[in-house]
């Protein structure tokens, strides 16, 4: 049992320790296209950049996982659960309460390669939200929600892929549900403006026009030889899919209905539950196997004893890292002195693949908010 | 002692002819002191002027410096070369030359990208395929940031060029450009278009006056009678007297 006696934050690195996790410091500077791939938007644009001699742009590091998940790729080391306590680096928004410098000290744990995936992450759950318990002595809150839910609901709705990477970068963006609704109300409306070429399309559709034809014929020029590491077919699909947005018709206006109401649903999670197996069964949607895995996840937090009443769902959870896959949650101070969590989490199973490992690892982990941690507990008297 | 007022001029080219014979048609001759290699020269029939001749961009930075009162020199320098230019510099009149405008350009074969828009879904998809950011050659890495900050870009990866930036998507060394364009000709040779809200900044030569410089009775007089000549408007006279007295 997780017992914490001194308040200060190391006590909570300390536990971690006790629990099994090894201690780790991985690399405070790291390749800044890395960061870029993996980083919402948000975090992007509060990066501490600087250059190599060789010219390569290399930041400090924004938080944990990445950096340690470069080190375990590249066979630095070799244990699957970890711990770090140290500083991240990020420039603080306007908004941001608890802090006015760069760097933020985060206490968190990783737990990597373990093919049991309901019960790796409610272990990191329970871990995270005992040690936070007994240090604070808050009442918290737990928010969960499941990108896979997101992902599984567009893929039924047999969008364009164009239209479905921009559903994809406004829901990374982590905008709340009205200002997504409201970028989809613009797109639809903007027109893309393409001439009349309807021979030509004609054509390509046809197949008598190879993609570099097409772009030739349209531009009225031959020997078009410069694409910018775009390959032709990519650019002709997109200036399809483009000029099909502008056609647009009543069941598009129903999809972004749709998308609003499914990022609309939140509240305690057994209601939520119910709620999306109705949304589901209304549309017509496949999403009986993410909401089954949800449904177990639940189970298992119950068996563990995390009072179900504390934890809440909420489809559109805000998202400041693209690398999560699945779970994501957040733990709160429900007295609410501050909005940010205290705690963000959740599976990222694709960081390896994408960093180059050959193999999927599975990957699942939380960070704590030393900084935010203290200033709840500050206000909470 | 009297102090002159110093006015920094282009040293050469195109630039430099404009400048000399706008300051000609308002009967203002500019005598170099002997010959071409010279860089400081006079204003013929006017005492306590000191002309200095430099190159555009170090008029922008003496103009900061306020080591010349005043300076002509191209907007897009006084914006890319001096942080917060407000603080430092004031613009007192446009000199209706040297045109050119700082854009956006993309290759013609991207028939999917007409606006600004089109091109942040491109830079995005660019770097989910790629793992790599798009990369931009520039000579203005500083006007490029503010303006896709001001858009709430980020995942693009600035490349430093310096001359034929036009040719960089030609030989690969960047995917698309940041440059001055007055009639696009050079753009189309090299396979390259403009986009629509893809214009950073339309620029100018201009007479910019030095704040971080010290400006006495005589100095202002001088000042005048010179903008006057120049038919500086006199509202605009007036805004740049307001701003040094305070």
């Amino acid at each position: 049992m997780i017992k914490i006696v001194n308040k200060d934050p190391a006590n909570i690195r300390e536990c971690f320790i006790r629990e099994g996790y090894k201690l780790y410091n991985p690399s405070m500077t790291i390749d800044a296209d890395i960061v870029m791939n993996f980083m919402g938007e948000d975090v992007r644009n509060r990066l501490l950049l600087t250059n190599t001699p060789d010219g390569k742009e290399i930041c400090l590091r924004p938080d944990f996982t990445l950096p340690l998940a470069i080190s375990y790729k590249n066979n630095e080391i070799h244990d699957n659960k970890y711990v770090y306590d140290g500083y991240a680096f990020r420039f603080p928004t306007k908004n941001e309460k608890t802090r006015a410098c760069p760097e933020f000290r985060q206490i968190g744990i990783e737990n990597f390669g373990s093919e049991k995936k309901i019960e790796s992450e409610v272990e990191i759950i329970s871990h995270v939200y005992e040690v936070l318990s007994d240090f604070s002595g808050f009442d918290l809150g737990i928010t969960i929600s499941d990108v896979s839910i997101f992902y599984q609901f567009l893929k039924n709705l047999n969008l364009s892929k164009y239209l479905f990477n921009k559903i994809i970068r406004l829901y990374w963006n982590g905008l709340d549900n009205v200002k997504i609704k409201d970028a989809l109300q613009t797109l639809i409306k903007s027109q893309f403006d393409a001439g009349k070429h309807e021979d030509l399309i004609a054509q390509y559709k046809n197949g008598s026009l190879s993609s570099i034809r097409f772009i030739e014929s349209l531009l009225g020029e031959e020997n078009v030889s410069i694409f910018s590491g775009r390959e032709p077919d990519e650019i002709v699909n997109n200036y399809l899919d483009k000029l099909e947005l502008n056609n647009i018709s009543e069941i598009d206006q129903k999809t972004i209905n749709q998308i609003s109401e499914f990022l609309s649903i939140t509240g305690d999670i057994n209601s939520c539950i119910i709620e999306l197996s109705e949304f589901a069964d209304n549309y017509t949607l496949d999403l009986k196997n993410t909401i089954i895995e949800l449904e177990n996840r639940i189970e298992s937090l119950k068996d563990i004893n995390i009072p179900l009443d504390i934890i809440q769902f909420k489809t559109n959870l805000s998202r400041k890292a693209e690398y999560y896959t699945g779970l994501i949650f957040e733990i709160n101070n429900t007295k609410k002195p501050i909005n940010d969590p205290i705690a963000i989490g959740g599976r990222y199973d694709k960081i390896f693949e994408e960093l180059g490992s050959t193999k999927p690892i599975p990957a699942v982990g939380c960070s704590i908010y030393i900084d935010r941690l203290l200033y709840s507990g500050k206000l909470d008297g | 002692m009297a102090e002159n007022l110093i006015i920094g001029i282009p040293n050469k080219g195109r630039l430099q002819k404009d400048t000399e014979e706008i300051f000609l048609n308002s009967g203002l001759k500019i005598q170099r002191g002997n010959g071409e290699r010279e860089y400081t020269g006079k204003m013929v029939g006017i005492q306590n002027i000191d002309i200095i001749f430099l190159s555009p961009k170090e008029i922008s930075y003496e103009l900061q410096k306020g080591s010349i009162d005043l300076g002509i020199t191209g907007l897009d320098l006084i914006e890319e070369y001096i942080y917060e230019p407000k603080d430092c510099i004031f613009n007192l009149m446009e000199l209706g030359f040297g045109y050119a405008d700082v854009v956006v350009a993309v290759p013609s074969s991207w028939i999917d990208v007409k606006s600004i828009t089109d091109l942040e879904d491109v830079i995005y998809d660019f770097r989910i395929k790629n793992k790599k950011r798009l990369r931009i050659a520039t000579k203005y890495p500083n006007i490029s940031r503010n303006f896709f900050e001001a858009l709430g870009y980020s995942d693009y990866l600035l490349v430093d060029s310096h001359g034929a930036t036009e040719g960089a998507p030609a030989y690969g060394s960047s995917e698309i450009i940041i440059d001055i364009t007055s009639t696009g000709s050079t753009l189309k040779a090299n396979q390259l278009k403009r986009i629509d809200s893809g214009t950073l900044l339309r620029s100018q030569a201009c007479l910019f006056g030095a704040l971080n410089t010290t400006w006495n009775g005589e100095k202002l007089s001088l000042l005048e009678n010179l903008l006057i000549k120049l038919k500086c408007s006199e509202k605009d006279i007036q805004k740049f007297k307001i701003i040094l007295s305070k």
